[in-house]
């Protein structure tokens, strides 16, 4: 902080032309647009008038407002299901993430452990060397997952990558926090849990993030994996109505004129839905962020 | 002997201390281990298929053994040669465009004086990266509709020809790689943004002691100072050449851009998972896996000879 205080005002004193702080506000400025202005387009277009939302008249503002695209939604049984399932594979995937990641990170970061060495390679190796998909499929198949909704928890239960970074982090917890409470005779399985948890914290905030966005956004794994309508998740529904659109199209235009004047709208209002819960968290792990790849990127 | 059998109880003895003091570090690795075991390494065992002409009524100890068949059909294969290409005209365009755009990023929000300002446009910018592949794709295609999209309504306003973005295989790889900045750009200069945030600022005060303006500090201090971590960022993307994003690709392509589109790994995804033809497809991605493990090795040996970094 003191370091970015002393810029700063090392910055005032220096002399700036005025051609080249526009040439840099007005990049950056630029560059934030690009990424914001999509996202509005669609939000203002998922509440806008459905006919001028197919004359594409809407650029700037919504016009003539209208919630009738999320009314019509909340009719669409086939939403509720897949957003439901996507739900399920949030929350329980990212628990069981969370939980092996912390206690195998935890026991990979014990400086006595005797399989420490072992272990740690074996996990390292998995980060540069793979089956291919094919072979992990056939597996999946044999393990009794295909068609289950276990098939998008068991096999990517921990990713390498979080592992290695949670042990960096909590290498880097003083030896003697843990020594202590060894000494009163308290075992590994207290520990982790009354004094690396508390401490770890940060990092179990940015594992829960980097897996629960990870579960949310999935599709290929649910793609190949599940069968039955009723176990996709939300993901796999939008790319029905966003991507694959040329059969589902003649669909809804056989369903009826209300639903093909809709039909443009209920992709943005779609879209819209499946972004929102993951923009209304993101701020609140934004500090955490830094932290995270600035761990990540100290080696395995 | 005798003493041999001492020494070898002693061992045993200790193993067995070991194991006592830390049963409950085993038991916390255990779960990972046998998921490793299962899911990552299983699969590697079967790549043994890719030898076969699998079939799963048989079985991987039933099929019968065709030695490099499967090779040598992909190899005389005239998609071999495409799919090849595509990998690396694909990745190298995306190395080269999108690995220069968050230095520049960094280095010019860096000037950004304004701190409200700077933190508004980080979080804009770190946006994207969170969203998924399918609505990134959705984005694309709803606005380089050629139709309704907007970027064609803004060319047909300025007098152009609409142009079919998503069925012309000339603008597969541009629109690929563009999507791609755009996604990762913010999130990608976080790193460049922490090694700027360690430079000391010493450094900035003697080179303003000896006149430099704010671009010569630029290109002077804060360029030679991340230049360490900016070239562990190249060597990393390197090695990780292979691994294009084949999720996003699946979603983007179709017949008619197959032709600059089509990559190594959605073609053994096609031949694999489609058609069902595991044999052939485990073969082609082994072939792949192979080709990315030398990249990689390459990558690291020449990455430990120049900065002195190295990732294994």
């Amino acid at each position: 902080m003191r370091k970015a205080e002393s810029r700063k005002k090392h910055h005032l004193r220096s002399n700036n032309s005025m051609a080249s702080s526009i040439l840099i506000y007005g990049v950056v400025i630029f560059a934030a647009l690009i990424t914001i202005y999509p996202f509005y387009y669609v939000i203002i277009n998922s509440f806008s008038d459905p006919y001028e939302v197919l004359r594409r008249n809407v650029w700037v503002y919504p016009i003539k407002p209208t919630l009738m695209a999320y009314q019509e939604l909340l009719h669409e049984s086939e939403v509720f299901v897949a957003y439901g399932n996507t739900l399920w594979y949030t929350v329980v995937g990212t628990v069981l993430n969370v939980v092996f990641t912390v206690a195998a990170a935890y026991a990979l970061s014990v400086k006595s452990f005797c399989l420490r060495r072992g272990v740690s390679l074996f996990i390292t190796i998995t980060m540069f060397v793979s089956g291919g998909i094919i072979p992990l499929y056939i597996v999946v198949c044999k393990t009794g997952l295909y068609n289950s909704r276990w098939s998008l928890i068991i096999p990517t239960l921990v990713s390498a990558y979080n592992l290695i970074i949670a042990r960096s982090y909590m290498e880097s917890i003083p030896y003697e926090l843990t020594e202590s409470a060894k000494l009163d005779g308290a075992n590994d399985l207290t520990i982790l849990c009354r004094i690396i948890v508390p401490v770890a914290k940060p990092i179990i905030a940015l594992l829960a993030i980097y897996y629960a966005v990870g579960h949310w956004n999935e599709y290929f794994a649910p793609m190949i994996y599940l069968k039955d309508r009723e176990l996709k998740p939300v993901q796999l529904y939008l790319r029905d109505i966003l991507i694959a659109d040329a059969a589902s199209n003649t669909q809804q235009a056989a369903t009826g004129n209300a639903k093909t004047v809709l039909y443009e709208e209920l992709k943005f209002a779609n879209i819209v839905i499946t972004v929102l819960p993951i923009t209304i968290i993101y701020p609140f792990f934004q500090k955490y962020f830094v932290q995270g790849v600035m761990v990540g990127s100290v080696k395995g | 002997m005798v003493r041999q059998g001492v020494c070898g109880k002693a061992r045993k003895n200790r193993l067995w201390a070991d194991v006592r003091r830390d049963k409950y570090l085993i038991l916390m690795v255990l779960p990972v281990v046998a998921v490793f075991l299962i899911y990552n390494y299983l699969p590697m065992l079967w790549n043994i298929i890719s030898f076969e002409k699998y079939s799963i009524r048989k079985g991987i100890f039933g099929s019968k053994w065709v030695g490099l068949e499967n090779f040598e059909r992909f190899f005389s294969s005239p998609y071999c040669w495409r799919v090849i290409r595509n990998t690396f005209v694909i990745s190298f365009t995306d190395l080269i465009l999108g690995w220069p755009v968050p230095i520049i990023f960094a280095l010019f929000l860096n000037e950004v004086r304004n701190v409200y300002l700077k933190r508004v446009i980080q979080t804009f910018s770190y946006l994207p990266h969170f969203i998924s592949v399918v609505v990134v794709v959705g984005m694309l295609k709803i606005f380089f509709s050629p139709t309704s999209g907007v970027v064609n309504e803004i060319i047909k306003k300025c007098g152009g020809e609409p142009i079919p973005f998503l069925s012309s295989a000339n603008c597969f790889v541009w629109l690929y790689v563009f999507s791609g900045i755009w996604q990762n750009f913010g999130w990608d200069s976080i790193i460049y943004f922490s090694a700027i945030s360690s430079i000391d600022p010493e450094i900035y005060e003697a080179a303003v002691v000896d006149g430099a303006g704010r671009w010569r500090k630029m290109f002077n201090v804060t360029l030679p100072s991340i230049a360490p971590t900016i070239i562990t960022m190249l060597i990393l993307r390197v090695g990780w050449l292979m691994s294009v994003g084949f999720e996003k690709i699946i979603l983007m392509y179709n017949e008619a851009t197959y032709e600059t589109a089509d990559v190594i790994s959605t073609y053994v995804y096609r031949v694999g998972l489609l058609n069902s033809d595991f044999s052939y497809g485990t073969a082609i991605g082994l072939f792949n896996c192979l080709i990315s493990l030398v990249l990689l090795v390459g990558a690291n040996a020449i990455s430990r000879r120049l900065t002195d970094t190295s990732i294994f």
